[in-house]
């Protein structure tokens, strides 16, 4: 075997960097401490400006085959739920869920993220005479994490920020991926759309008049018990926007007023939606 | 060759009965079966005809299962209710290989060692019990009523999360539907939507 063990430096340093790595990897193997993904607290910028709405985010660095979940997790799973510890003065906002990917798992089909992704925070800042020590935003985090099967798990995370002046402040290492992050939320669907949806039997068919032909279109609902899930979403391109059919969940107790989600147009992104189901059987008028 | 064959048969049985249309629904007359337990006794829906029963999809190492077995929840309402006199199947529809799948006397050591005490514990390695009744999840919970007719589906509780203490401040779908039905009022939430992790079927 050519690999000298006992050789140089430069071996000596790779066979420290091999066994740290199999540690490592023993570390990481299920049946000791599983977790498959890394939680981070990042802030777009070095410091907080007082004041103001200052973003902060939860990255979540996924094992690949991995999924953590949307808002509306779809047929199984849950969300990661954050709970905050802020100094006083400082307040947390709501989660901002970029758009996400249907996910089969098994005969289901889940909504989620792979890889990785960034639950951006805003966080109202209080006055600058408030607080003149770094600020400590920490927080507990809980997640499932899935593959074929499903993991729970805590993280506690922290970061310490100082304030500054609005003027003077400085973006952090991780405003690329601040900035990349908003590209993906969902944006409010133009007023000059014209979105409907019918109720048709066991089907809901979503149509999109955005003044220009779609190819692809996939929905999320907002409810995981509106649509079945699992099912196919055949999109049909129309010369102004795009047509597509969901199968009505069984879950479904009662007729449902209104289509509310996110909806994703190929190139153009992911749009909020809420549109008015009308009944196929319209009489009279 | 043989395996193949077999496994193949399986997924074709699988495929029959997972059309969508053959689900049972709440309000129906809940699809008959029959099934084999841990114990090797077959077990057939009509037999039980007059009593109430319970279906509780199972997978142990599904982390919601197991918030509902580690804090003795699940363990509690199959004492209470099989007192009552309901029967309680423990369904097992992992496909083998895949996570939650055992063998009968690994499951009889389970029951034993958790102190669980459901009617029987059904083995449904084919998934064919599963998809009859649509199981999505584990748990996922169904109620038959003593006329055979299917009048509870979904989650055992409203807390869907793997965190043991939600259970002290959840509602308990199947306790509320069990005692609305027994008092002859109807069930006031008969459908919900199940939670946990999916059923490990063969694909």
């Amino acid at each position: 075997m050519a690999f000298d063990l006992m050789g140089g430096s430069h071996s000596r340093r790779s066979a420290l960097l091999l066994f740290t790595a199999l540690t490592t990897m023993a570390h990481a193997a299920p049946a000791s401490a599983p977790s498959h993904l890394r939680v981070t607290l990042l802030s777009e910028y070095k410091a907080l400006a007082p004041a103001r709405v200052s973003w902060i985010g939860l990255r979540f660095e996924i094992e690949s085959g991995w999924h953590i979940y949307w808002k509306d997790p779809g047929d199984s799973g849950e969300p990661p739920s954050v709970q905050w510890e802020l100094p006083a003065g400082l307040r947390a906002g709501a989660i901002r869920w970029p758009a996400p990917e249907r996910i089969p798992d098994h005969t289901l089909i889940d909504y989620g993220y792979e890889g990785g992704v960034l639950l951006m925070v805003p966080i109202r800042t209080p006055p600058e005479s408030a607080a003149r020590e770094p600020i400590k935003i920490a927080a507990t985090v809980k997640y499932l994490v899935c593959r074929d099967v499903c993991v729970p798990g805590t993280a506690h995370v922290a970061l310490s920020l100082p304030f500054s002046r609005r003027e003077s402040l400085q973006p952090s290492g991780s405003r690329a991926l601040f900035i990349q992050t908003r590209s993906r939320w969902p944006k409010p669907a133009p007023r000059s759309w014209k979105i409907n949806a019918l109720g048709a039997g066991d089907r809901f068919v979503l149509t999109l008049c955005t003044g220009a032909s779609e190819r692809h279109a996939v929905f999320f609902p907002d409810d995981p018990s509106v649509i079945k899930n699992a099912a196919p979403q055949p999109a049909v391109p129309l010369a102004n926007g795009v047509r597509v059919t969901l199968q009505k969940s069984d879950l479904l107790v009662k007729p449902l007023p209104r289509l509310e989600g996110v909806v994703v147009l190929g190139s153009k992104g992911a749009f909020v939606i809420s549109a008015p189901i009308h009944s196929e059987i319209k009489r009279g008028g | 060759m043989k395996r193949h064959f077999h496994l193949g048969f399986a997924t074709l049985l699988t495929l029959l009965v997972s059309l969508p249309c053959w689900a049972a629904r709440v309000g129906d007359p809940a699809p008959g079966f029959q099934a084999k337990d841990t114990l090797g006794k077959v077990h057939t829906l009509s037999e039980y005809k007059g009593r109430y029963v319970v279906l509780e999809w199972h997978n142990r190492y599904c982390p919601y299962t197991h918030k509902h077995y580690a804090s003795g929840n699940m363990q509690s309402l199959q004492k209470e209710w099989t007192a009552r006199g309901v029967v309680w199947f423990t369904v097992i529809s992992s496909a083998p290989g895949l996570q939650g799948n055992v063998t009968a006397a690994d499951e009889n050591a389970y029951v034993k060692q958790v102190g669980a005490s459901p009617t029987a514990v059904l083995l449904d390695p084919s998934g064919q019990l599963g998809h009859l009744y649509g199981a999505r999840t584990t748990p996922d919970m169904y109620i038959i009523n003593p006329a055979g007719i299917l009048i509870y589906e979904g989650a055992i509780d409203n807390k869907p999360t793997t965190d043991i203490a939600d259970i002290l401040t959840a509602t308990n779908y199947v306790s509320k539907a069990l005692e609305e039905a027994m008092a002859g009022r109807p069930v006031s939430v008969p459908v919900t939507r199940p939670y946990g992790c999916s059923v490990k079927y063969a694909d």
